[in-house]
């Protein structure tokens, strides 16, 4: 068909209807040709014909978008059954769960990439799409990056419509509000947006949304996209200011709390906002765990993730510049073991901490069945061999150790990467200024972190500006029986979470 | 620009942490160099100026709200003297902060790292203000308060692990040298409490200034608590005789610290220090770079951090050529020149103020913070 041609008919479908609308057109054979020109002659584009005595019409879908189940049994089979009986086609006859009457070609094509399958009969220029999607999933699995001893398992997985359905099964109320929209010229890719109406700040959720609308890319593949596009705009900042989880349970913990979180189709991660400094270093497992140990591992959690920032780099200062601090049996120990290393304390734990974060990127990449044989190499033979060959000292290889093991009881990765890249920031500055660098260093981060933001809610809350109430789920956590409030700077002015519980009664054991 | 404002509490915590690290650095030998062992009675006595000193500045705050020291001072003594007199206040806070960086380069470069060079410390102590006070002085009020958290447990762990070398006997003959030297022991820390008056350049940013007569005179009192500890301290542990002689006698206590086979925590102290100075700086670079900034009405004071940093760091290397400069001028001069601009020039203006028309309130500030 010609160009000229081509207009002809949309004009005389059509009528008045703009002429650059493409509209879809009368001819089946027509139609069908159109769209095997659009995504070629030999793609994953399929037509299934059905033809009685008085209609004929074509299944229009993308192998492999659908659900081949549904499209046999719901399309193809109830309208192979209804063709002979019925003259003029009803679109609701279609058993899918989803029927649309289509009339023009650009709603074709959108309906088509996702997994819909589009019904055209011929002399007729309106279409219905029947929701066929689907196809193969990674299904609902434990986390395998987050795994807890106590508490629920499940974890997101890739599709968007699973991942707000495992929320929805945990937050049983009208009140979650679910804003959808698809981001990506290219990817189409679907985002969502989940609150709480009426827990979550306006304000904040307005902003989320906002910012959000105003992300214009080509496609998404990853929640970090988004992340990074919608990140607070001030300046630099190593720490991390929004919150990504792939555990259901702990996105609906937050949203509990007044959180937003953002769901984004084709990754598990899902993001939450805002965030600040004590998210990041608690565990979901510390509200399934007795309050008691729970508290007790915060502050040890605590402790380790200050460790594993500056411990390099107070080993380097101690030995460096302030021996007289170190108990003289040790010192006497620690040079004992330094004699014959030919470098300097900084140099060694830098080459000692760059070793191992080879180790630690070479364990990510290598294939599983051969990272047992690795970390053998990688861990005893390396490390043992350098010692043994005067490389570096036992005590840097102590501390360069404790660094990693401490810095793995971080439980949200992004925040312990900062920790990874500061701890050469500092052992930079301690060795050359000993103690006072380390606090110069120090004193940067915290200037640093009481100057950023995550959407408008201070990093340190609530240490600064001090709410008291949050303190008791910040280093300890209390018992669940006395959370009684949401966080103060994020939640909006519904802040009771429990009302007054009854005191249990101790049953008297003689009545 | 949105609307900064920090809280009573927060600016307050900014006065608090400015005048006890200089003071327990540079000033408690000072004080005893002064009084010797009726150091505390010095200390006591010093209430009643102290006092004085929280009254004025919050008073002349709450009476012109929402007008920084720059501009109530202009509008008290009119243009041109209000100027002159800005002037002379900007030059003591110049002088005063040059003065306390330069006792910290000093404790660095005389008790810890005897080799390098004093300037690499000044002008790390001014990186880390200029960053902060860049980034605004909410950050600057929020930074203090995190570092005043952990700074107040490490002084009273400190003062709790030196008490095994204390003896209160000392401290006897009471008021053997008559009542003249304690005296003049009140004046020097009268003196350093002057410095307080820093804060009449934040007090406009502060949300509410309801009872601020009450809060801050709370403050000085906490102030003088503050005190005791390393005044009584270093008399208990050293002895009138030779206490008098040291340049940081609270460095030495701390020195003096034993756990078990922990010793010499020197980095205690070199963290109390770095901690408190950057906040003294930080506090004083701001209220001078924003005091600059409204004097010329400028737009954004912000350009002004990096050359008044600069000119900071450079007043305090040519304050003196060694430290024995240093200590002499804040023993013989410091006392009576602080008081009077601190104290005294404040005290005018606030009598000044009674007998003229009220300057009216200034309905929050919307300018740039």
């Amino acid at each position: 068909m010609s160009k000229e041609e081509k207009e002809k008919e949309q004009t005389s479908s059509e009528g008045k209807n703009g002429e650059d609308q493409q509209v879809i057109l009368n001819e089946l054979d027509e139609n069908v040709k159109r769209y095997e020109e659009i995504f070629g002659k030999d793609s994953d584009l399929s037509v299934r014909y059905l033809q009685s005595d008085h209609c004929k019409m074509g299944i229009l879908f993308i192998d492999s978008l659908v659900e081949k189940e549904i499209l046999d049994q719901h399309v193809i089979r109830v309208l192979n059954n209804q063709l002979e009986n019925t003259v003029n086609f009803d679109k609701f006859i279609l058993s899918t769960n989803k029927i649309k009457e289509l009339t023009k070609h650009e709603e074709v094509l959108e309906h088509l990439l996702q997994g819909f399958s589009i019904i055209f009969m011929d002399g007729q220029t309106t279409a219905f799409a029947a929701e066929t999607s689907g196809g193969d999933r990674r299904p609902v699995t434990e986390s395998s990056v987050e795994t807890v001893v106590r508490g629920p398992r499940e974890a997101f997985n890739e599709s968007i419509m699973t991942n707000i359905g495992l929320i929805r099964r945990r937050v049983h109320t009208p009140k979650l509000q679910v804003y959808k929209k698809s981001i990506g010229k290219e990817s189409k890719t679907s985002v969502a947006v989940l609150f709480i109406d009426g827990i979550a700040k306006e304000k904040v959720v307005k902003e989320v949304i906002s910012r959000i609308d105003k992300i214009n890319i080509d496609g998404i593949l990853d929640s970090l996209y988004i992340e990074e596009i919608i990140e607070d705009p001030k300046r630099y900042s190593p720490f991390p200011t929004i919150f990504n989880s792939e555990r259901p349970d702990r996105i609906a913990a937050g949203l509990l709390e007044g959180r937003i979180a953002i769901v984004v189709d084709g990754t598990p991660v899902a993001l939450m906002v805002p965030a600040t400094i004590g998210l990041f270093l608690t565990s979901n497992e510390d509200y399934y765990q007795r309050y008691d140990i729970s508290s007790f591992m915060k502050i040890l959690r605590g402790f380790t993730f200050v460790l594993s920032i500056i411990l390099p780099g107070l080993y380097v200062a101690l030995l460096t510049y302030h021996q007289e601090m170190i108990p003289t049996p040790l010192i006497i120990a620690i040079t004992g073991q330094r004699e014959g290393v030919p470098f300097g304390t900084a140099i060694e734990v830098a080459l000692m901490e760059i070793t191992f974060e080879i180790l630690r990127e070479a364990g990510i990449r290598l294939p599983k069945t051969i990272g047992a044989a690795i970390s053998i190499v990688g861990g005893l033979v390396l490390g043992q061999a350098a010692v043994d060959a005067g490389l570096v000292a036992q005590g840097t290889v102590i501390v360069v150790a404790l660094t990693a093991i401490s810095s793995f009881t971080t439980p949200s990765y992004n925040i312990a990467i900062t920790a990874r890249l500061l701890r050469f920031v500092l052992l930079f500055l301690s060795s050359f200024l000993g103690a006072f660098g380390l606090i110069f260093g120090l004193l940067l981060i915290l200037v640093h972190l009481n100057s950023i933001r995550s959407f408008g809610v201070p990093y340190l809350t609530p240490i600064v500006p001090f709410h008291k109430d949050d303190w008791r789920d910040l280093f300890i956590r209390v018992s669940w029986r006395d959370m009684k409030q949401r966080p103060e700077e994020i939640s909006n002015e519904n802040q009771n979470r429990m009302l007054k519980t009854r005191k249990n009664r101790p049953i008297n054991r003689r009545n | 620009m949105e609307k900064i404002y920090i809280t009573k509490i927060q600016a307050l915590m900014l006065g608090i942490t400015s005048i006890t690290v200089t003071g327990h650095l540079l000033y408690i030998s000072v004080i005893i160099n002064h009084s010797g062992r009726d150091s505390w009675i010095a200390l006591l006595l010093a209430i009643f100026p102290a006092i004085l000193i929280g009254f004025t500045v919050a008073l002349l705050s709450q009476r012109y709200q929402g007008y920084s020291l720059v501009e109530y001072c202009q509008l008290i003594l009119g243009k041109a003297l209000g100027k002159f007199v800005v002037i002379l206040f900007l030059i003591y806070f110049l002088h005063e902060v040059s003065l306390s960086i330069r006792g910290f380069g000093e404790f660095y470069t005389s008790a810890v790292t005897l080799r390098t060079p004093i300037s690499i410390f000044l002008i790390a102590i001014l990186i880390l203000a200029g960053y902060a006070v860049r980034c605004g002085l909410e950050v600057i009020a929020r930074t203090n308060q995190t570092i005043l958290i952990m700074l107040i447990p490490i002084g009273i762990l400190a003062s709790i692990l030196t008490h095994k070398d204390k003896d209160y006997r000392n401290f006897l003959p009471i008021l053997d040298n008559s009542m003249g030297p304690v005296l003049d022991g009140t004046l020097a820390i009268t003196s350093l409490y002057s410095s307080i008056f820093v804060l009449s350049m934040i007090f406009p940013f502060v949300n509410s200034t309801k009872q601020l007569k009450r809060y801050s005179i709370l403050t000085m009192i906490i102030l003088i608590i503050m005190f005791i500890g390393p005044v009584t301290g270093v008399l208990a542990i050293y002895g009138e005789e030779r206490a008098t002689g040291l340049y940081f006698p609270t460095f030495l206590t701390l020195r003096d610290i034993q756990i078990g086979a922990l010793q010499r925590l020197d980095i205690l102290g070199i963290l109390l220090w770095s901690l408190g100075s950057f906040a003294k700086v930080a506090l004083f670079l701001y209220a001078i770079v924003l005091g600059t900034g409204q004097l010329f009405k400028l737009d954004d004071y912000k350009v002004l951090v990096v050359p008044i940093a600069a000119l900071i760091s450079i007043i305090s290397i040519i304050n003196s050529e060694d430290f024995i400069g240093i200590a002499r001028f804040l023993n013989n001069y410091y006392p009576y020149y602080a008081t009077f601009v601190g104290l005294i020039l404040p005290l005018v203006l606030l009598i000044i103020s009674q007998f003229r028309k009220p300057g009216g309130k200034r309905e929050g500030r919307k300018k740039d913070v």
